[in-house]
């Protein structure tokens, strides 16, 4: 097992930190999920991450040896983000065919049938040009590239973005099954996280420029609760506790706890429930109350 | 065989019961070979390793064993001991939520009885 | 030399042919319809003709299409070879590569048609080809300085660059076509002008590969 290791990283942006101290390390043969919401520097990490990006400050190693500008490292990585179909001097005017043979000219372990079958797949006329494809179809290409890479580390930002439920369900369906056959290491991040969560083995979390969570997301979920009930109970069985998102209504009230370790009991009176990945990322979002 | 994995429970322990109900309904019968951990994950388009999660818990158990090569088996006597850790469970799982439940709406021991006879004769 | 280099330079030379061809399609296309349009006699009178003002037209276009597509290169091309996991020094070796080839594809195209049509200012063609050289790397330091800039500013910025080249272009050619009338071809501002080329031409470089040094994915 390799390890993808991002030390210390901070990135600004004049006087804007964009990452602030942030250290990852994304062991090989596992699919990690990437949350967080718009602007807490999700594709910027992943950009420094496959050296596409300069970091500020700080040190990127794939076992060990750096990856900015070495052949050796980028050879591993593939980093498949959308491509926009508009560049600074007027529509993107290059076609998908070409687009994708400039991919097939650099990823050395590019598998063309796999490609080809893909294509197919995702219906897209390679014929045609980019500033003519509508969002789904944008999204088709950059997961075409990032499967038929076949690079150790495959990297997705937002893959599903304009893709309809359909296409989606595929696209869960490809990763599996790639990883399956090939134990390739998948970061995929997104906002639809629900349906990707059961796709992840581990999750990182990423606010405001700072990783919040880096764990197994089957760790992450034991600790997560759901307690309802009456206030007085509910601010009595949580007391000490993380609390995240309280909502009333009436005397009834609900708040998301995320313990430092399994609760075995929150004691009678309360209702408590599993909370899913997506429910839980909410009420992060929505804000920590300290106190009940 | 579940449809859909819901929210409620880790989805590995979800797998491991799906497959310990198969084996208690007579869907899965002893010595028959069990889906294999890619056929999981992609049926229900979850990690690989979160299918092999749910099927270790069950090796651990000795509900299933590993044939080298071929995939993974349902244990002769499985159906046993599933039985017998549900029995003990029983309590914790069902009874439990029955009496709170006929507590909270006034119903008495008596009516309880009743209503298993009942179910009994049914 | 590693695998993902030599991918480069293979891709790059590969565009910089590319782009010769392009330019020289192009350039049949006028030559055609100029013949056409212009008959004087017969036609293949008219295309004697014309080869010396497409001779001409192609030099230009040497110039100005190398200026261009450097100008296109960092915010574009070199972008999404970057997003494909090119190193930047692959990078800046590619575009040399790939100017290289265009330029000197292009010059031996119009070589061959200088002499086939018995043309003689050969020497014209060498200072284009000089200049169109050193076009290249000053379109890349253009192409990384209006990666800020809107895009207005960097349509005119072309269009200054193209009539810029045009112009200058268009003295070379007369200045020298006035000492090829005048004496030997050789002389000591054909030289000079030669040395400060590679001069500019070297310091270009250097400033381009600084620029590129630090780029990201646009």
């Amino acid at each position: 097992m390799s390890i993808l290791s991002g030390k210390n990283i901070v990135k600004s942006y004049g006087k804007e930190n964009v990452l602030k101290n942030v250290s990852v390390e994304i062991e090989t043969g596992k699919i990690y999920g990437l949350i967080g919401r718009n602007g807490a520097g999700k594709t910027t990490l992943l950009s420094i991450l496959t050296a596409q990006n300069p970091a500020s400050q700080g040190e990127i190693t794939l076992d060990g040896k750096p990856v900015w500008e070495n052949e050796e490292s980028l050879s591993h990585i593939c980093y498949s983000r959308e491509i926009s179909p508009v560049t600074m001097f007027g529509p993107n005017t290059l076609k998908v065919k070409e687009y994708l043979a400039t991919a097939r000219a650099f990823y050395i372990n590019w598998d063309e049938a796999y490609a080809k079958e893909l294509i197919k797949l995702f219906n897209i006329d390679i014929k045609k040009r980019i500033s003519k494809l509508s969002k789904g179809m944008l999204s088709a290409v950059t997961i075409i590239v990032a499967l038929a890479s076949k690079a150790d580390i495959t990297i997705l930002d937002e893959p599903v973005a304009g893709l309809d439920v359909v296409a989606r369900e595929q696209f869960y369906k490809l990763v599996i099954e790639e990883y399956s056959e090939t134990g390739r290491t998948f970061i995929i991040s997104t906002h639809i996280i629900e349906e990707a969560a059961s796709l992840f083995e581990k999750i990182i979390i990423i606010d405001k420029g700072e990783i919040k969570y880096q764990e197994n997301l089957d760790e992450l979920l034991s600790r997560a609760y759901r307690v309802s009930g009456d206030t007085d109970a509910v601010d009595k069985a949580t007391e000490g506790f993380k609390i995240y998102n309280p909502e009333s209504l009436g005397r009834n009230k609900v708040v998301t706890v995320l313990a430092d370790k399994p609760v075995e009991s929150f004691g009678e009176g309360v209702q408590v429930e599993p909370v899913s990945l997506q429910n839980l990322f909410y009420a992060m979002c929505m804000g920590e109350r300290k106190e009940a | 065989m579940l449809d859909n994995l819901g929210e409620d429970k880790s989805i590995y322990l979800q797998i491991s019961e799906m497959i310990e109900d198969e084996i208690l309904r007579g869907i899965l019968n002893e010595e028959e070979q069990v889906p294999s951990t890619t056929e999981l994950s992609k049926f229900y388009k979850i990690n690989p390793a979160t299918a092999a999660k749910g099927i270790n818990i069950l090796v651990d158990k000795e509900v299933l064993y590993k044939k080298r090569g071929i995939g993974m088996f349902v244990q002769t006597g499985a159906k046993g001991k599933i039985i017998e850790e549900r029995k003990k469970n029983f309590y914790e799982t069902f009874v439990k939520k029955i009496i709170t439940e006929a507590k909270l709406i006034g119903i008495d021991k008596q009516e309880l009885k009743k209503m298993i006879d009942q179910s009994n004769e049914e | 030399m590693g695998e993902l280099s030599k991918r480069a330079a293979k891709y790059y030379f590969v565009q910089g042919t590319k782009q010769a061809l392009f330019v020289l399609a192009f350039l049949a296309m006028i030559t055609v319809l100029n013949c056409l349009v212009f008959v004087d006699g017969s036609v293949m009178d008219s295309l004697m003709d014309n080869i010396g003002s497409s001779i001409r037209y192609g030099s230009y276009m040497i110039v100005l299409c190398n200026f261009m597509f450097s100008v296109y290169g960092p915010n574009w091309y070199d972008s999404i070879a970057l997003s494909l996991g090119c190193r930047r020094k692959d990078i800046f070796i590619g575009e040399m590569i790939k100017q290289v080839m265009f330029v000197l594809s292009d010059f031996i195209v119009l070589i061959a048609l200088a002499t086939v049509a018995k043309q003689e200012y050969i020497i014209v063609l060498i200072g284009f080809v000089v200049l169109g050289l050193v076009m290249g790397p000053l379109g890349l330091i253009v192409g990384h300085k209006i990666k800020r800039i809107g895009r207005i500013v960097v349509l005119v910025t072309i269009m200054v660059g193209a009539f810029f080249s045009a112009m200058l272009s268009n003295i070379i050619a007369m200045r020298t076509e006035a000492f090829i009338t005048e004496g030997c071809p050789v002389t000591g501002v054909v030289i000079g002008f030669i040395i400060v080329a590679a001069v500019l031409y070297t310091l270009f470089e250097f400033w381009a590969y600084n620029l590129n040094k630090k780029s990201m994915v646009v």
